[in-house]
Parts: C-alpha cells; sequence; structure tokens
C-alpha cells in the first residue's frame, strides 16, 4: 500500500501536502496514548489517533511513522499543522472512527507480531 | 495579605520551552509584572529551581516555590509544588525512577538545559522529560502529600494532558482542593459542561514556555498577614492555601 492511496482507503483527506507516490505503508498502530506510540509505533506505520497536540507531531517524527491519521473529523490547529509542514510529518483526517479505520486497513495490510 | 502568582512557569529545561527562559531572566519579568510570588515548573524534572530561587535572592524577586509539572501514566498533567528544595529534589528522584530510559532528541523535541543562578549552561539533561512516568495520578498524589506539597490538576479545561478531558470528570477521591485553569473565561465554559467542578477553587496560572507569556499581576491568593514577604514563611503561607480541604 502506498501513502497516497491512504485519503481513498480512509474516507479521508490529507492536511499536508501530498505525500510522495513512493512512500510505502506497511502497518499501522493505533493509540491515544503517547507513551505507548513512543515504544510501539515505527517506520512506515500509519498511527490513528485522536490526540491532535503539538507533541503528537513530536512523536510522529521520533517514531519515523509515515503518517499521522485523525479519526473522527478531528482537526488540528494551524500552528500543529505548520509544524507538520516544516517536519515532514504527513496529517490525514476522516470522519471515520478509530475501529472503522483501523479495520479497513485491518484488510490491506499484514498483520504485525 | 494579597499575593499576586503565577504558579506555572517552565525554564529552558523544559525542551518545549524557549532558551531564554532562564533564571535571571524568569526573575526579572516576573518582577516586572509585580508578582509576588511564582514557581518554576519544568516537565519531570526541578532541576533548575535552585537557580531560580537564588537569581531571585541576588535580585530581589518574588517568593519562588520550587516545583515540576509531572505527567503521570494517565498522561496527565500535575503541578506539583513543594515546600523546598529539598523536596523537590526527592520528588523529582521518585519521578525520575519512573521515568522510562528514553533519551531526549534535541532535533525533534528541544534543548533540555541546565542553568546556574547567573543563566550560565552547566549541562544537559540527556533524557526525555516529554513522556509520561509510570506512577498514576493517586499515588502520586500520595507521595506528594508524604513531603508538604500539593499536587493540583493542571490546564483541566485544555484538550491535551488534562485530567478532566482524559478522565471525563474530576475523581471525587483525588485529593485537591483546587484545579488549575488557563483563565476565568475557560473556568467558566468548563463550568458550564461539568457543573461539579463548582466544588473545587480556581487557580489561574500562565504555563508560560516564554518569556512574554508569564502572567501579569492580575490573580492573588489571599495569604494570612503573619506570612510576610518573601522567603520562606510566605512559602509555606502558600503552600498551606492549597492544601486540599
Ligand atoms: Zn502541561
Ligand atoms: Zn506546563
Amino acid at each position: 500500500m502506498t501513502l497516497p492511496e491512504l485519503d481513498r482507503i480512509l474516507s479521508g483527506q490529507f492536511l499536508t501536502d501530498e505525500p510522495p507516490v513512493s512512500a510505502a505503508v506497511t502497518g499501522a498502530y493505533a493509540c491515544d496514548m503517547l507513551s505507548h506510540v513512543m515504544a510501539h509505533a515505527g517506520p512506515g506505520d500509519v498511527w490513528l489517533t485522536i490526540l491532535n497536540s503539538i507533541n503528537v507531531v513530536a512523536v510522529a517524527e521520533l517514531t519515523g511513522c509515515a503518517c499521522v491519521v485523525l479519526t473522527e473529523g478531528v482537526a488540528m490547529e494551524p500552528a500543529v499543522l505548520e509544524r507538520a509542514r516544516e517536519r515532514q510529518v504527513t496529517v490525514l483526517s476522516t470522519p471515520l472512527t478509530t475501529f472503522q479505520a483501523a479495520g479497513r486497513l485491518a484488510q490491506l495490510l499484514p498483520e504485525r507480531g | 495579605m494579597k499575593c499576586f502568582y503565577d504558579l506555572h512557569i517552565h525554564s529552558a529545561l523544559s525542551p518545549c520551552a524557549e532558551k531564554d527562559m532562564t533564571p535571571q531572566n524568569i526573575v526579572a519579568m516576573a518582577r516586572l509584572k509585580g508578582l509576588g510570588a511564582i514557581a518554576v515548573t519544568d516537565h519531570q524534572s526541578s532541576a533548575n529551581c535552585a537557580a531560580v530561587m537564588e537569581a531571585s535572592r541576588d535580585l530581589a524577586g518574588p517568593v519562588v516555590i520550587p516545583g515540576l509539572e509531572i505527567e503521570s501514566s494517565e498522561e496527565i498533567h500535575l503541578l506539583c509544588l513543594l515546600p523546598g528544595l529539598h523536596e523537590a529534589q526527592q520528588m523529582q528522584r521518585v519521578v525520575r525512577a519512573a521515568l522510562p530510559t528514553r533519551l531526549n532528541r534535541p532535533d525533534i523535541f528541544g534543548t533540555q538545559l541546565l542553568l546556574d543562578r547567573h543563566d550560565r549552561i552547566t549541562g544537559e539533561e540527556t533524557c526525555l522529560l516529554l513522556q509520561a512516568c509510570s506512577l498514576d495520578c493517586q499515588t502520586l498524589a500520595l507521595q506528594v502529600r508524604n513531603l508538604g506539597g500539593v499536587l493540583i490538576p493542571a490546564h483541566v479545561d485544555r484538550d491535551a494532558y488534562s485530567m478532566l478531558q482524559t478522565l471525563g470528570a474530576i475523581p471525587a477521591d483525588f485529593p485537591t482542593a483546587w484545579l488549575e485553569f488557563t483563565s476565568p473565561d475557560a473556568a467558566r465554559d468548563c463550568l458550564g459542561r461539568h457543573p461539579a467542578l463548582a466544588a473545587y477553587r480556581p487557580l489561574y496560572n500562565s504555563d508560560a514556555h516564554r518569556l512574554g507569556d508569564i502572567a501579569e499581576a492580575r490573580f492573588c491568593l489571599d495569604l494570612p498577614d503573619s506570612a510576610g514577604f518573601g522567603g520562606a514563611g510566605c512559602r509555606h503561607a502558600i503552600l498551606q492555601a492549597l492544601q486540599p480541604c
């Protein structure tokens, strides 16, 4: 799966620039506790969350995850989005719940131990 | 005796704070604003408190209460204020022992500067302070109480790291008489949605990460006249006023 397909798959839209076609999605991680995300999310992951603070951008960068997916239509403040663009963190917003979004991704991605 | 306060200020030790949040700058700005008491509350650390207290003595600045802003295992921010440096250091040891050993990435989170009373950089904290410790709110409250300090849910009106947002309510058994709000407007708003909060007293702090954000002399605590101005007496009186009833 590549990153540019993600908006279609999750019926959402990118809040940051359209990602490069070559960007791959290899897994997904759903969690709203930053400590867990820091410990368990990794490069290539799509991170599903309802969190939208500035630290979300930092944790996304730290873990190297491919994309932050804000579920339930959660928005991101302009200043935080600006920061995400600066740090080249891709952010997508979807009206789906985390459960629904994870369900769609689960059909397309291999389960990881 | 009225004491204008700002009891939630970050120094340059907090990676998200500006580098010019140095002891002398913080003290000078607080004095300029006419504050009687401030607290230095960096994320998960009290390491710069001594320097700010010393700088304030040097510059005849406000009373400085040592503290830290603790992030609990529930990822809730708690304003921890302690009666003295010794207690602050002890609380920091408790938090540090419960902090994952993840290193800071200054390129992502920012630098964590250790400073002395003359604003000289004495080192850098290498452990990431912008992460939760493994102790929950109740456990932390007990530890802080044993040290004679207070633990107050921070910026409960905000979306991020707020006890109200994360737990959906302030648990009745959480030992506090006070809640920290961003502003009286935010508190009113919050109270409209959560009428039960009327049982608590509001504390308004700046949560300044930049010098310019340190509070104006707008909010005050009523302290007994015997507290006097400056020094340990005033610190004690403030801590006393903030105790859970
Ligand atoms: Zn905070
Ligand atoms: Zn703070």
